[in-house]
């Protein structure tokens, strides 16, 4: 009886918070389209944060092949503007390379260090290269002080129709 | 045969006074990744040509510098000198930026006129010595001294600044915008030195790579300002060859009149 109370309660505790307190966030709903012409090698991604200044500060999703770096530099304005600083950071975000599908990439606007955001304008970057196909580099600029905004990116070659959120901002 | 010798070795030895030829080193890549205990193979061709890396003379490769992003000077791994172009390999086991450079000769090169003849004839000597060794009846003596730079800088992951300092003799490009951060539509700032002071005045030509596929040269023309710099905003990715030089009084006019001071560097734009 007891224990189920607690239970009640913490649940409780959990919808309140999720609607009243809303942690602040951005997701981006990423899809990879199916290709069917020519050779298919599932592509790198990188999806990333810079500040208005075009510094690096956040690296969201870095979907690579895992043999090496030899290919990393492909990955052409993600690594000039954040990968190449330094592979232990590289090695610590790396994931695998994903199939065609849809995918949902949350942050909590923190930046690589953990420290939240500034209020100011940032731009997210989506770089999709694939090995025998192409590259596209798609990115939307958004601003932290302006509160709770969305926006719809067009389908590229490489990249399907994007769907960029920011909520949890409104006070 | 003597006479064969004797055409294989002119022909390796490309005039330093062909100023019609640009000279160049071009790197198989300018920037790499790699995992830290991995050695990058970086292979570069050297020729003399006159449409945009397309090789056509041979310039040797067997004086290339290396100088690492720690600042040591060292050399190829092995070179090669064919008909149309030299080769060299270089393995890059340190991160950071490298400079792959032709050692720099100075040259001297005079003309006089001989009475009754039309043509100028041409010494590899300085003007003194030229006066010791030519006819009683030549006139006209002038004579230069050239001194051309051909460079290139290649980057192992994350780029570094030591190679890019200048050595303070002669003409030199100190880029400002580092060479891994040179992209396309981007604006990108290199400065001129001579004798390691800013020169203003420089002339600088930068041409994209395949001028053979284009009818027009389309090539991007510079001066120095009063910082010895200059800006550039280039309009696409690719392979880019610059050329730049300027001519300056000599200091000992018994020896040359004017003194020539080129650079030949190529670098790549990124894409955005």
């Amino acid at each position: 009886m007891m224990r189920h109370l607690i239970r009640t309660t913490a649940i409780g505790a959990l919808f309140v918070s999720s609607v009243v307190f809303a942690t602040p966030k951005m997701t981006v709903d990423l899809t990879l389209p199916e290709i069917t012409e020519g050779q298919y090698h599932r592509p790198y991604v990188a999806v990333w944060v810079e500040d208005a200044k075009g510094q690096t500060v956040k690296t969201l999703s870095l979907w690579v092949w895992d043999e090496g770096h030899k290919w990393l530099k492909d990955i052409r304005r993600w690594w000039r503007k954040a990968g190449r600083e330094d592979m232990s950071f590289v090695d610590g975000i790396a994931s695998a390379t994903r199939p065609a599908g849809h995918y949902k990439i949350d942050w909590d606007l923190k930046d690589d260090a953990g420290k939240p955001l500034v209020p100011a304008s940032y731009t997210v970057f989506i770089e999709v290269v694939r090995e025998h196909g192409g590259r596209d580099l798609v990115r939307q600029t958004f601003d932290l002080a302006a509160g709770d905004f969305s926006a719809q990116l067009p389908a590229t070659t490489e990249t399907g129709v994007i769907d960029i959120r920011l909520s949890g901002m409104t006070r | 045969m003597k006479l064969r010798l004797v055409a294989l070795v002119s022909a390796l030895c490309i005039s330093p006074f062909a100023s019609s030829h640009d000279r160049w080193i071009l790197p198989s890549h300018y920037n790499v990744s790699a995992e830290s205990n991995e050695a990058v193979w970086i292979t570069s061709d050297v020729s003399a040509s006159n449409q945009v890396f397309m090789v056509d003379k041979p310039v040797t490769a067997s004086d290339v510098k290396v100088y690492l992003p720690d600042g040591k000077p060292s050399s190829p791994s092995s070179s090669y000198t064919g008909g149309r172009k030299s080769v060299f390999d270089v393995q890059l086991l340190q991160d950071g930026t490298y400079k792959f450079e032709k050692e720099v000769t100075p040259r001297y090169f005079s003309v006089y006129k001989v009475k009754g003849k039309e043509e100028v004839v041409r010494s590899r000597l300085d003007k003194k010595a030229t006066a010791a060794v030519m006819p009683k009846d030549a006139y006209e003596l002038k004579g230069s001294l050239t001194v051309a730079r051909v460079e290139t800088y290649v980057t192992r992951n994350k780029p570094t600044d030591k190679v890019l300092a200048p050595k303070g003799e002669y003409l030199e490009l100190v880029p400002i915008t580092h060479p891994a951060d040179i992209v396309e539509n981007e604006p990108a700032t290199l400065q001129f030195v001579y004798d390691g002071k800013p020169v203003e005045g420089v002339s600088v030509a930068i041409m994209k790579d395949g001028s053979l596929y284009r009818n027009k040269p389309e090539e991007i023309s510079l001066t120095s300002d009063k910082e010895g710099k200059v800006a550039m905003t280039l309009p696409a990715a690719g392979r880019y060859l610059l050329h730049a030089s300027i001519e300056r009084p000599s200091p000992d006019k018994s020896l040359a009149d004017k003194t020539v001071s080129e650079i030949f560097l190529t670098f790549e734009a990124g894409l955005e």
